[in-house]
This record gives structure tokens, sequence and C-alpha cells, in this order.
């Protein structure tokens, strides 16, 4: 087992992503990337893709980065927006 | 020599690797016959050709070579028709120097070679070197009967193939640590499968919740993260069995489970789908206040029994001295124990007879997955060592 793995935590996280474009298009662009993200990587589409979209779509946006939870980050999600050079940082639930 | 042996080995490294398959045999005989009708009908991109040393130079016994992949074009062909056919030939050869075919029967016998060139291939040295010493062994194992089939009892739940790259784990080593993902939020599961450690003792659950929240698909997902992790999924069916059975099993599961508290007709075609479709049939004996009655109604016996405390009515006491009568009616059947268990039941758990020990809450709502694992493995006695291997060579 790798360090990495050995200290892997299970803990309430905000992923920050800046969106590409403001606005509802923004979002939709990030939804087509991820959703390319995942076919072209071969992955099978997370069971919860229905939750995420709606998740996305709803979500306020904060300077222009919208803010998603997660539970770790070595996270599907994470993977796609740091191979797609989102400008992203991730933060302990507060 | 009995009329027809049956040789197999892999040996090198992509993308020169060979595959040999060959029968060795009599000529009066099925591998005569066979050696006759290959040469006599060659198919387009599979041509058979006789295994020689040099040309105008056959070896001996007669060994005729197949091609496995289908020869498109002259690269591909000078392939086979080069350094492939030249090893298998000398090969043949040596293993008759060698005293591994008497020399005296060498006329007697036939060999038919299957040998595997992948188009990437191109090194011709080690095309050669590869399907030499592939052939050799494959001969040397179809003359000594390797495997027997002991060996192959012995190795069939604990090999890996190299090109599969994980391991069908029937669960025949207990005692099991089962991990019930039953928190319906997919991002938060995920987390918790790459926080815990990975260990041939533990499997997975995907438990109803999260069945029911994203339906099937979700154990196909499971499996993406831990490919060599047997799935269980708990789907807790009550009517239709074959059609929920094949649901789950269509998207991967390894274990799926009924209620006990289904129809005995549902229970037996739950089972009987299961076995049909090579994923182990649980039932689990949530509210039935006479589980052995039940199975023994069973004409065909589940491969896990699950004696399960509902979170609900947790405060009540379990329930395990049931265990030897279950083993009695079932025969050889494991058994799983579930609701509410805790580091400091695991003990009484496994003394009671308990081969799997299903844990939910105790590790995924813990601040540290990881660690609350390792503790149920450690008090279950389990090694964490990952069994996870691949036999190449004997």
């Amino acid at each position: 087992m790798s360090e990495e793995e050995a200290e892997e935590s299970v803990f309430h996280k905000k992923l920050k992503v800046k969106l590409k474009e403001k606005g509802r298009e923004g979002r939709i662009i990030f939804l087509k990337e991820y959703l390319d993200f995942i076919l072209r990587s071969n992955l099978n589409l997370p069971p919860d893709f229905p939750t995420f979209c709606r998740e996305v779509m709803g979500l306020d946006e904060r300077n222009g980065f919208i803010h998603i939870r997660i539970w770790n980050e070595r996270n599907e999600v994470v993977e796609f927006v740091k191979s797609m050079n989102y400008e992203y940082r991730i933060d302990h639930y507060d | 020599m009995t009329e027809l042996l049956v040789g197999e080995a892999l040996i090198g490294e992509e993308p020169e690797v060979a595959h040999i398959d060959l029968i060795i045999g009599e000529k009066i005989g099925p591998a005569g016959a066979a050696f006759a009708n290959a040469l006599a009908q060659p198919r387009l991109g599979h041509t058979p050709i006789l295994a020689v040393i040099r040309p105008n130079l056959p070896t001996k016994p007669s060994t005729i070579i197949v091609p496995k992949v289908t020869i498109r074009d002259l690269e591909d062909a000078e392939k086979v028709f080069g350094p492939a056919q030249s090893a298998v030939a000398k090969a043949v050869a040596d293993a008759v120097e060698e005293g591994l075919i008497p020399k005296e029967q060498a006329e007697d016998y036939v060999v038919i070679v299957s040998v595997f060139i992948h188009p990437r291939g191109r090194d011709y040295q080690r095309i050669y070197r590869y399907n030499y010493a592939a052939t050799k062994l494959a001969l040397q194992r179809a003359l000594t009967g390797f495997p027997n089939v002991d060996k192959v009892l012995e190795e069939k739940d604990k090999a890996v193939h190299g090109m599969v790259g994980f391991r069908i784990n029937n669960l025949k080593k207990p005692p099991y640590l089962e991990v019930a993902l039953d928190i319906p939020d997919w991002r938060r599961v995920e987390a918790i499968i790459k926080a815990l450690p990975r260990s041939d003792a533990i499997v997975l659950e995907a438990g109803t919740p999260l069945i029911k929240r994203y339906g099937v698909e979700v154990i196909q997902k499971i499996h993406q993260l831990r490919p060599e992790s047997v799935v269980i999924a708990d789907m807790k069916t009550l009517d239709v069995g074959n059609i929920e059975a094949r649901m789950a099993g269509d998207a991967t599961a390894d274990v799926i489970g009924c209620s006990a508290l289904a129809p005995i007709k549902t229970i037996e075609r739950f089972i009987d789908e299961c076995k049909k479709i090579g994923a182990l049939s649980l039932i689990d004996t949530l509210n039935v206040s006479n589980p052995v009655d039940v199975l023994k109604k069973l004409k065909t016996k589940p491969d896990i029994v699950e004696i399960h405390r509902a979170i609900d009515i947790e405060e009540e006491a379990y329930a395990w001295g049931s265990i030897r009568e279950i083993r009695e009616v079932c025969g050889k059947v494991l058994i799983a124990v579930a609701g509410g268990i805790r580091l400091n039941s695991v003990e009484a758990a496994l003394k009671a007879g308990a081969d799997i020990l299903v844990v939910g809450r105790a590790i995924t709502a813990s601040k540290d997955v990881a660690g609350a694992a390792r503790a149920f493995l450690q008090r279950m006695g389990v090694e964490e060592v990952d069994q996870f291997r691949v036999m190449t060579d004997f």
C-alpha cells in the first residue's frame, strides 16, 4: 500500500472550481466536458451523475467558482478538473 | 503414450510474447487425422505449414504450425514463417535429442502447434527465443501430463490470469470482513472504498439503500474502483428471484442477496439463476423467526446464509445459536452475521461459527475508515496481506 493510500481520509471537503464561462453556459460546458472525460477515459458513468448534474446546475457561483462537495481528494471529479486544466482548490468543509 | 496429449505455455514479454498451444499424438489416431486435415484444408489467414529447421529440412516428429492471429500481410507472414517456425522446429528436434520424445518413436508421432504472434511484435530475436522456449515447455507439459487435476483444483481459486488482471474470489478462505456500504451518497461511498485497505479478506457490499438510490449499475462502478474485490449486491429480493439475480449478475456482482422472507419458489429460482450466472447466492434471514425451517424447504441450498439483526432492533440479542443447525441443513455453507457488529463482538461471532462479519457504520461512519477496518481484521486474526498474485511458472 502506498503512503498516499495509507493516509487517506474520508472527511467532508469542498472542491472549488472556476468555471470557464459564467452562469448557466459555464455549467453546461463543465458537465459536457466531465461526460466527455468519463467516456474518453473508458470509465463507467458515476451512479450519481443525474444528481451531480442537478447539483452543479443549482450551485451558487462565488466569484466565478462553484463549490462541489467531495469526501476525498482522490476523486473522479478532482481527476477531471486537473486533467482539463480548470482552476481549482480544495478546502475542508466549514 | 496415449493417443493425444495437450500442452500449453506462455513465455516472454509483450509484444513478442509467445503463447503456444500444442497437441502431440500418434499418427494413427485423432492427432494424425487432425494433422492431415489441417494440411489438406488451409484457411485464409491461418494457413498451417510444416515446421522446418531451415528450408528443405522439416523437423521430426512431423510438426505443423497454425497461426492463431490472422495473417494480414507479408510482414505478419514473415514473422510466423521465419523466426517462429524455425523456433518451433528446433524445439521439437531438441526435445528428441534430449530424450523428452523417444528417438525411436519420432516417426510415429505428429505435433500440431498453434502459435501466437502479436502483429506489433518486431524483434525477431525475441520472437525466436520466446517461441522456442514456449514450445519446449508446452511439449514437456504435454508429455508429463502437467497440470494434473489436483493442481488445477488447488490453483483455480488462487491464480490470476495475466490478461484479466483480477482474480475471482470464491470466498474459500474465511473469515471475511464484509464492509456494508449502506450510505446512499456515491461520492462518500467512493471515498470510503478508496480509503479501505486492499486485502483479500475484505469484501464490499453494495447495500440496499445504495442500490435503491442508484440502481444495480453502482456495482460496476465499485468494481471499477476495486476490480479484485468481491462485491455483494444486497438486493433483498422478495419476488421475481431469477430476474433480480440476473440484473445484479449482469452488473458484475460476485454474490447476490435474497430475502428469506420471499416465497420458497422465488428463493429457489433466485439460487438457480445465481448458479447459472456464476455468482454465489446469499439468503438474508432478516426478520425470519425460524430460518432453519425456510432452509429445510429449499431443494437447492444457498452458498451463504446471513443471520441478520435489523438496525432498528439492535438492542435485541444476536441469534447466533442457530449456526450449527443451519450448517447441518445446508452442508457446505458460509455463515454471515450482520447487524450492529462491533469490535467487541468479533470474537463471540467467530466463536459461534461465523465466516463473514458484516460491518457497516462501525467502519463507514468512522473518522478513520482504514484504521477501523484494520482493527477488525486484526481482531479477526486476519493478516493484512494481499494474496493477489500472478503465477506464470511452476
